[in-house]
Parts: C-alpha cells; structure tokens; sequence
C-alpha cells in the first residue's frame, strides 16, 4: 500500500534529512521507496519539505497527492506543504513555530520539538532524529529496529549516539501528547 | 546468479554512475544547481578510475575543455540552464568538427537565472536550435531511473557512433528525486571502444578521419567549413557536402536513433503526448479515467531529437484529440502540430511554468473536458 509522508519546515533544521533517513530505511527493508525535497535557492531558512513515498508496487507518480504523515516546524512551510492533507492524516506541529492553522477535520499532535531535542542532546540540529522517533511512534511504516540500523548507518561519524539519543526522545515524547482538533488551533489562532 | 543491482539513486548519481559504466574518463564543468551533484560525485568517482575531473573557470570553458578531451577520452558535461546557453557556441563547435560527447542538461525554471531549484522543461527547443547554422541533434529526455541510466549509457554509444553531441535532457524533479530501482546489467550497456567504432564506420557517420590526438597522426580540426582532411574550405560544393553530412548522418538513421514509451495506445480516442518527468503523472490520470471508461492512452517521447515525426503523424490520424502535457508554455505542441500536418487535429496543452510539477489530477481534468467535448 503506498504510504505518503512529508516533513517541512525551513532550511537547516533537517527536515530533508529526516525524509532521507526513512526512505533509506524502507529501501533497506527491501520497499520500493522515493523521496524527492523541495527548497530554494537560500542556504538557510528558505522553506523546504521532502516527500517520501513507500510502497510494496512500483511507485508512479512521485510526489504526495493524499498525505499520511505530515510534521512540520515552520509556520511559512504549513503554509506552502500543508496541502494535499486527508481527514485520517497523521498531522504533527511545533507550536512554537506553527502558530496559526486554518480550519480542518484533521487532529494535530502539538510537540515542542526544538525544545525537547535541546533538553535532550542540547543542540537543535539533532531535531531531524526527535523527528523521525515521533515519526516512527506514530507510524507503522517504518519498524524502530530498522530506524536506528539506518541512524547507525547513515549518521555522520561521531554523531550516532546523539542521534540515537534524539531518536528515542522523540519516541518517548509521543506517549505524553493528545492529538488536538484542527478546528480548535483555529478557532485559537483567530 | 542474478543479473541485477539494486540501488536507491537521486537521478544525478544514476547519471554519473551511468557515464561511468558507458566508459566516461572525462568531466569538465562548472557547477549550478540543479545538476551540481552529478560534478560533485564524479570529482569523487573519475580519479578513483583513473579519469580526469575539471572545474573550469565558467560554462564556456567547460565545453571547450569536452570538445578538446573528446579528441581521446569519452567525455561529459553537465549543465543547467544559464549554462547551457553559454554553451551554445562550444556545442556548435563539437558539431561542425564532428567531435563526440554528451551534454547533461537538468532543466530549471528560465529565462535567464529563472527558478533554480524547480522544475521546467523549456530548453528542449534550445537543445535543438540554440546553437547556430544547420545541423541535426540527438536529444535524449528520459523519465524513470532505469530509463535515466539506460539513456545515459546509449547517449555515450550515439555520440561515438554519429560522431555528434549527444544531450540528455532530464528535470530537477528527475534530478533530484532519490528512488530504488534495479540497474540493468545487459550488453547493451557495455562501453563501445570510440576509435575502433569509427574506423569500422569511417565515410558513413564521418566525414573526416577521427583519430586521438598524440597517436603519431596528423589532424587537424576546425569550425570553419573543411574538406574531407581537415581543412578549411570556400569551395561551395565541398561545404554543401559537409553540412548535408551533417544533417543527414542523423535524420536519415532516425529508425536507428528513435526510442518511445507507448501506453495502452491501441485503440484509443484520445493521446496522450508528453516527455520526460510528467509522464509519470500521465500514466496515473491514464489509469483513473480507463476505470471510467475513456480510451486514451500515452506516447512518452524518448528520443526527442531527432523528433519522431512519422509515428506522431500516425498516431493523430488515428485519434480524436491529442493531449500535450509539458512544463513549459507549448514547445511539445508546436511540434506535434507540425508533425500531424493537420489543420483541424483538436491539440490540448496541459502547460505548468510555476515551478511546480504537473499533477495526474491536472491531465485528468483535462483528459475529462476533452472527452465531453468528443
């Protein structure tokens, strides 16, 4: 079954990392898997998103037409890459940085994401891996084991227990949020 | 034993991994998004092998350097808009002296410095006609990985063969869109020995001998008009002869050159036409509105020059209406148009020049409307 899933935000935060890592992933479990980014020609802090698409049949079209996963840690992204969303949508937000949502019949996980991946490795530019453990969490595409085999892998050298470190607080964090109407963060956003 | 590798490529690494196994031993360029990753890798990948990787001080430069190094190693050149026009005078060159390589050109948004991290396929007239005086072309637009490899590959073999440039034309979507796929291991993609080719070919794709340079060989190459052993000439029948060889080495082997996808094209009402990356998108609304009944099916051009005039003019005379999905304002069209040699073929554009792809709901609408109106 193809599974759609997109990361957005803006440039440096990792996001197109994040979707490298779990189309990896999936290709390593033996998927047929793609993930395509989009960004701009800014070096930092142009909006950017990476689609990732995975699927047991030859994938056709390439990009997202009905997303399953949606993450995303800029308000400028929601509003570029927040399309293409279904009523079932897996959908999840920094609200520091996502602070106003128009109306849906989705519900939105509010995760502080920059936050907790300082509290947990210090540093923000791990926020890819907290990502990708919430991913992982809410998802099933994607078993943990197989997460962490491709962190350990893909990671750059010296960085893999901090990465492994932000991937599982991201996973931890998952179980202490309560998913919130879509309709509610707007009416709240008004 | 199996007979394939599977991999998991962004179109720019399958596109030097693909050079690679063609034989490629030189690359001379200078980077611009969106094709920078195919210089990147291979600064990496040739002197591993022994190759030779330059970063020349502009565009120009580059292709000079290609056309120079084409005289003994099998060479490659990637680009992106703005570069390729700068190109243009060198390609123009490789022409006129029949020198062997091949041009990547990953089209972006234009004109001029245009949008250089989205998608456009507006340059495929350029690639034509962007540099001047008469010649033919061979212009390759693949769409899916293997397909990118395998085109990469058979770009290499043409250039040596028609002792021409040989330009692959791909996307950024293309470019940049990483995916698993299984890279084809056939002999069809072995390398082909440039000099040995062409001596067992000389006075068929050649006009004048092709020989390495430092091989103990006189030679003698020029962009002005020459006889048959290198010289310039003002003599009008040896120029005549030079510049319909040069026509004619590729338009008259265009059953050689051809390459096309056709999908569920037998019997149809309506055709789909379109090239490169939104073919994809084209099978999809294919497949959506066969479920409701309409016939219509997809002619994916491949090779896109020597444009293959015959079997479009074949395919619109047996349908209702034609459909030209394209990431630019008609140049698909037009040629369709001229193709068919029909005033009264109904010819839809699907047009995107916004940087973003074209959707499968985008032809479905208009495969839709097209279909009511029938």
């Amino acid at each position: 079954m193809r599974t759609e899933i997109r990361f957005a935000g803006v440039g440096s935060q990792g996001n197109i990392l994040a979707g490298e890592w779990v189309a990896q992933a999936a290709h390593n479990m033996g998927l047929n898997a793609l993930q395509s980014p989009t960004y701009t020609a800014q070096v930092r802090g142009g909006p950017t998103s990476v689609d990732v698409l995975i699927d047991k049949d030859p994938i056709g079209y390439p990009r997202l037409t009905s997303i399953d996963f949606f993450l995303c840690l800029a308000q400028g992204a929601w509003n570029l890459f927040g399309t293409q969303l279904k009523t079932e949508s897996v959908v999840v937000i920094d609200p520091n940085l996502v602070t106003k949502v128009t109306p849906g019949p989705q519900k939105i996980y509010l995760i502080p994401i920059i936050q907790a991946t300082k509290q947990a490795v210090e540093k923000p530019v791990y926020t890819s891996a907290v990502s990708l453990g919430i991913f992982c969490r809410l998802m099933s595409t994607i078993p943990q084991e197989q997460m962490i085999r491709t962190i350990e892998q893909h990671a750059p050298s010296g960085t893999v227990e901090k990465n492994l470190i932000a991937f599982r607080a991201g996973w931890d964090i998952v179980s202490s949020v309560t998913p919130v109407p879509r309709d509610e963060l707007a009416m709240a956003s008004v | 034993m199996t007979n394939r590798e599977r991999v998991f490529w962004a179109g720019n690494e399958t596109i030097a991994e693909a050079a690679l196994r063609a034989g490629c031993n030189f690359y001379a360029g200078y980077p611009i998004t969106p094709s920078s990753e195919i210089a990147s890798l291979l600064s990496l990948r040739l002197p591993q092998l022994g190759g030779v990787f330059l970063q020349m001080e502009d565009e120009i430069a580059a292709m000079g350097a290609v056309v120079g190094a084409s005289w003994g190693a099998k060479s490659l050149t990637a680009t992106s808009g703005p570069g390729f026009s700068l190109k243009q005078e060198n390609i123009g060159y490789a022409i006129m002296s029949e020198t062997p390589c091949v041009i990547i050109d990953v089209q972006r948004g234009g004109p001029s410095t245009g949008a250089p991290t989205a998608p456009a396929q507006a340059d495929i007239m350029q690639a034509r006609w962007g540099t001047h005086g008469d010649h033919s072309m061979i212009a390759l637009t693949p769409c899916y990985p293997v397909e990118v490899y395998r085109e990469t590959v058979r770009a290499f073999h043409l250039s040596e063969k028609f002792r021409t440039p040989v330009m692959v034309l791909i996307d950024e979507i293309i470019a940049h869109t990483t995916e698993s796929f299984d890279i084809p291991k056939d002999n069809e993609l072995d390398p082909v020995h440039p000099r040995k080719w062409y001596q067992d070919q000389f006075g068929e794709n050649s006009f004048r001998p092709f020989y390495d340079f430092f091989q103990g060989k006189h030679i003698h190459i020029t962009g002005l008009s020459h006889t048959e052993a290198g010289f310039a000439t003002t003599a009008p029948s040896t120029i005549q002869r030079g510049i319909e060889h040069l026509v004619n080495k590729i338009e008259l082997k265009q059953s050689e050159i051809e390459r096309n996808d056709c999908y569920l094209l037998d019997d149809v009402d309506i055709a789909i036409i379109t090239f490169g990356s939104p073919g994809r998108a084209s099978k999809a609304a294919i497949d959506t509105a066969r479920a409701e009944g309409i016939k219509v099916g997809l002619l994916r051009i491949i090779t896109f020059w020597p444009f293959p005039t015959t079997t479009i003019r074949t395919l619109v005379d047996n349908v209702k209406a034609v459909i030209v999905p394209e990431m630019n304002m008609g140049m698909l069209r037009g040629e369709v148009e001229r193709a068919a040699m029909r005033r009264d073929v109904k010819l839809h554009g699907v047009n995107c020049v916004g940087g973003a792809p074209i959707e499968p709901q985008q032809i479905l609408d208009k495969i839709r409307e097209v279909h009511r109106g029938l």
